[in-house]
């Protein structure tokens, strides 16, 4: 019996990460196949998916290692979204220098030199939010739901702050051109969707790199699953809090981006919105644990989208909400486990 | 003349606000319960009671639009006394009360944010519901013609004058029953709830009933000053229920006038309420609403930085004397 | 009383966290009334025994009794209403609230706990405030705490939280109460009225006390038995002088390493 869980449990350590990721994409897709479902829809959730897990992976990692509920994250992703905006149609048509489609791609190579400016300025920003508000709090040891309560001003700051600058009418990035890729199975891919694939699969795997082969990535695995013991083992928790923010903001940034792109339009509550996804991904992959956000991710993503071959594609949120609420009935911790 | 109406519009909303803020003192002030959904509850209570009070379309006259209530012709609408209003009010608030139960069992044994991520779900769901069911209640379009509290009694001018009467009253009497259940024994357990859930029920409370009680009160007063609303303006559509006004300025209403202090969660929905309607009379950058938005942020933020407890900020209670 | 099984049995309760074994299939028996002692090496388990008994935390297998009844896997609230309290080892006050009020909320079952009774019945709860209010107060200066009733108890000194936590489960009226370290920050002075109360409170009201505690010399003044932990498991279980005797009580506390007179 013991035995028996020993190795259960030794199988699942050992196998949780890469494989069940791996198994949940091939699932998905094999889903696809079946005759009731559009394989377009799943290959469009995919996508979709991808975005989910950039800011999922960095709400989790927050949620497990600041052990708070970052309810401005979404806003994060706004901001990402706008601040890139404005360096492609603003600054860079100051400059003088003249945008060229890139490709079969919507956009210009503009967007490519703005992913990461963007993706810096809000890291910058989100470590100054946790210098003069986050901060505070952890030292006074307040209850984690003010912490929360202070993540949702600053959610509504950003928001606001978003409209006064650009606005609350929706925008888009400079199109450029407008193509399909025809695939088998009736599969119309817009290429904008492939660049956004690429660029979250590059991301995820650069995350992952940074979390199982540097001893600034072990650490901060280290406090998302035990803060207790972390604290107790001499991990330098400043420093982690600070690569977490970080982290956190880079993907959230270059998600808001993403999101903006695979939408095609740009409007101040898309980040707000999309918390909803975000944070049953992160329910269902187990709080704290950055491969099960992935994996929620993709069935989050993926439901949501085939759903909609059956339901109004507006329920896009609930479905999303729904799976969230069966998990909490049957599996509390998530997936994978995490913190309860 | 028109200040005195322009008082009373002010003095309705920020009445109704208020109504909400005490049901949220309960959640968050008393219990530490974070519900970001608001909105949801307030959209909730508002059409409850505006399906059940509103007329049905007169086919006659094409009115566009179609909704699925037609309760009221069963025929009380005549007796003089309005009895739907308050039938309205009370299913708004037994539906609220209903949906609390639902996310409040599913969440409350967990981790505490769980039910923010909860109420923020039911609040989109609530809203995508009324927005897709056409038949319910005319989808994005809206539904009109909410009739007013005694209906056609009353002369349109002196109409807001009534119903600021009707609006402080519900308000004296739900401030009075919170007040009470906050100070009582019950309030006791809910105040030790927020404190430390462990020592709670390490001293014999069963945090998890507990919590779904306070819960289920709170969205219940919610639903009531959705229903408050509804009569209020008498049009809803989706889009009244924007996060920004029916869930981010009532916490900043909370945060501001004294999170657990029921004077103080009043007191803030008027001044908040003040200050958003104010200021857009200023010139400069306060007439652009985007900087109140801004503002409403900043203010929650720093009320928690630097007065956590608002301006009234809780009560200490004494022991009183005993005799012997 | 020769007839009546003991008030608590742990049998063969083993508590794993991941992979670490805090509690292995440790076994013990409480018999009613007096004061017993729990002591061992710092990560013997014994405040794992504690959540375990006291309903915190559900075991991976084993069997506890209460009176004969079975409680493991029961929540903390569940064993509270059979009689069995417990303190912690930090102390958990109810911060922003008075000394008085954390101690008014103990009692169980309170009329006025029902949402309406303050509504409905509210001379009623007056009533019974007024009565719990007077019984807060004798407790109070029991622990020698009365010049603080209307503190908030977040600001008590550690010391002070200590007998708090005391003073709240006198508040219960229970059967069993399981004191964790409860001298831990107390002065030299409290230290004596401390063990007193306990003595007092065992003796007049009739409680069961087990103590945690680091302070031997207070262990061995005021408990018999004394039940020594190591690993996990007891490993003697006597009157004070059996366990000082005991080899191999020695050798636990020798080869764990870390000191003990804190």
């Amino acid at each position: 019996m013991s035995t028996l869980q020993n190795i259960s449990t030794r199988i699942r350590r050992k196998w949780a990460p890469g494989h069940t990721i791996v198994l949940i994409v091939i699932l998905a897709v094999a889903a696809g196949f079946l005759p009731f479902v559009k394989m377009g829809l799943v290959v469009n959730g995919v996508f979709l998916a991808s975005i989910i897990a950039l800011g999922a992976i960095g709400l989790t990692l927050i949620y497990g290692i600041l052990d708070f509920a970052n309810v401005a994250h979404g806003d994060y992703m706004t901001m990402g979204a706008y601040v890139a905006l404005f360096i492609v149609a603003g600054v860079i048509a100051a400059i003088g220098a003249e945008s060229q489609g890139l490709g079969p791609f919507t956009f210009g190579y503009p967007l490519l030199i703005a992913i990461p400016l963007t993706a810096a300025i809000v890291a910058l920003g989100a470590i100054a939010l946790d210098a003069v508000i986050y901060r505070r709090l952890r030292n006074w040891r307040v209850n984690t739901a003010v912490v929360s309560m202070a993540s949702l001003g600053v959610a509504i700051a950003l928001r606001g702050l978003v409209q006064i600058i650009w606005s609350s009418d929706t925008q888009n990035y400079p199109r450029e051109s407008r193509q399909v890729f025809h695939l088998p199975m009736d599969v119309r891919i817009p290429p904008d969707n492939i660049f956004i694939a690429l660029v979250a699969v590059i991301l995820a795997v650069a995350v992952y790199l940074l979390l199982t082969r540097t001893k600034m990535g072990k650490a901060m695995r280290a406090t998302a699953d035990n803060p207790d013991l972390a604290l107790v083992s001499g991990i330098e928790t400043a420093r982690v809090i600070r690569w977490t923010w970080v982290i956190g903001a880079v993907l959230a940034a270059v998600a808001g981006i993403l999101l903006a792109v695979f939408q095609a339009h740009l409007v101040p509550i898309m980040g707000w919105k999309f918390l909803i996804p975000l944070f049953a991904a992160v329910v269902l992959g187990g709080i704290g644990n950055p491969y099960g956000a992935l994996a929620g991710a993709f069935i989050i993503g993926v439901t949501s989208e085939v759903s909609t071959q059956w339901i109004n594609p507006s329920y896009k949120p609930a479905v999303a909400f729904a799976i969230m609420i069966a998990m909490l009935l049957v599996r509390p911790r998530g997936l994978f486990g995490g913190q309860g | 003349m028109d200040i005195i109406s322009y008082a009373a519009g002010f003095a309705i909303m920020a009445g109704i606000y208020a109504v909400f803020s005490l049901g949220l003192n309960i959640h968050w002030g008393a219990t530490g319960l974070f519900n970001i959904g608001i909105a949801g509850f307030f959209a909730l209570g508002a059409y409850t009671a505006a399906l059940l009070t509103t007329q049905p379309p007169d086919p006659m006259l094409f009115e566009d639009f179609t909704f699925g209530g037609n309760w009221s012709e069963i025929g009380f609408l005549d007796l003089g006394i309005d009895l739907w209003f308050f039938l309205g009010i009370a299913a708004a608030a037994i539906a609220c009360g209903i949906i609390a139960l639902a996310i409040g069992y599913v969440t409350l044994r967990l981790r505490d944010d769980y039910l923010a991520i909860a109420t923020l779900g039911i609040a989109e769901t609530v809203r995508l519901f009324f927005l897709n069911e056409k038949w319910v209640a005319n989808g994005s379009k809206g539904l009109y013609r909410i009739p007013k509290f005694l209906g056609d009694l009353v002369s349109p001018e002196n109409y807001d004058y009534i119903y600021l009467g009707v609006v402080l009253a519900v308000l004296v009497a739900l401030f009075i029953a919170v007040e009470l259940a906050l100070k009582s024994p019950w309030g006791r357990v809910l105040r030790a709830i927020r404190e430390d859930e462990v020592a709670a029920e390490a001293s014999g409370k069963n945090v998890f009933n507990f919590k779904l009680q306070a819960f289920i009160l709170g969205a219940v007063i919610m639903g009531i000053g959705g229903a408050l609303f509804a009569h209020n303006v008498r049009f809803l559509a989706p889009i009244t229920f924007d996060p920004l006004l029916a869930t981010f300025v009532i916490w900043a209403m909370l945060m501001v006038g004294g999170s657990g202090n029921n004077r103080g969660a009043i007191l803030g929905a008027f001044a908040v309420w003040g200050i958003w309607t104010g200021t857009q009379f200023l010139p400069g950058i306060f007439e652009d609403p985007n900087f109140r938005f801004f503002m409403i942020g900043a203010l929650i933020v720093t009320v928690i930085l630097i007065r956590p407890g608002g301006i009234l900020g809780e009560e200490r209670r004494m022991a009183q004397t005993v005799k012997d | 009383m020769t007839n009546s099984p003991p008030l608590l049995q742990v049998c063969d309760v083993v508590k794993d966290f991941g992979g670490v074994r805090a509690v292995d299939h440790c076994s013990v028996e409480i018999e009613t009334g007096g004061i017993t002692g729990l002591i061992g090496p710092n990560g013997a388990g014994k405040t794992t025994l504690f959540n375990l008994v006291s309903g915190a935390i559900a075991p991976t297998s084993g069997r506890i009794l209460f009176q004969g009844r079975r409680i493991e896997g029961m929540m903390m609230h569940e064993t509270f209403k059979l009689g069995l309290v417990r303190t912690f080892q930090i102390p958990r006050e109810m911060k922003r609230m008075t000394v008085l009020e954390n101690l008014m909320l103990v009692p169980a079952p309170q009329v006025g706990e029902r949402v309406w009774a303050s509504w409905m019945m509210p001379w009623r709860v007056a009533r019974e405030e007024a009565s719990i209010e007077r019984q807060a107060l004798e407790v109070l200066e029991l622990v020698n705490l009365a010049h603080l009733t209307n503190e908030y108890a977040g600001n008590l000194s550690g010391g002070q939280k200590k007998l708090l936590e005391l003073a709240r489960t006198l508040m219960a009226e229970p059967k069993m109460v399981l004191l964790d370290e409860p001298a831990a920050g107390v002065n030299r002075t409290l230290l004596q009225s401390l063990a007193a109360t306990i003595l007092q409170a065992s003796v007049d009201r009739d409680i069961t006390f087990v103590i945690i505690e680091h302070d031997i010399r207070l262990v061995m003044n005021l408990c018999d038995p004394i039940i020594v932990m190591a690993n996990g498991t007891v490993i003697s279980h006597g009157t004070p002088t059996q366990v000082q005797q005991d080899p191999q009580v020695l050798e636990a506390y020798l080869g764990g390493a870390v000191s003990d007179s804190s």
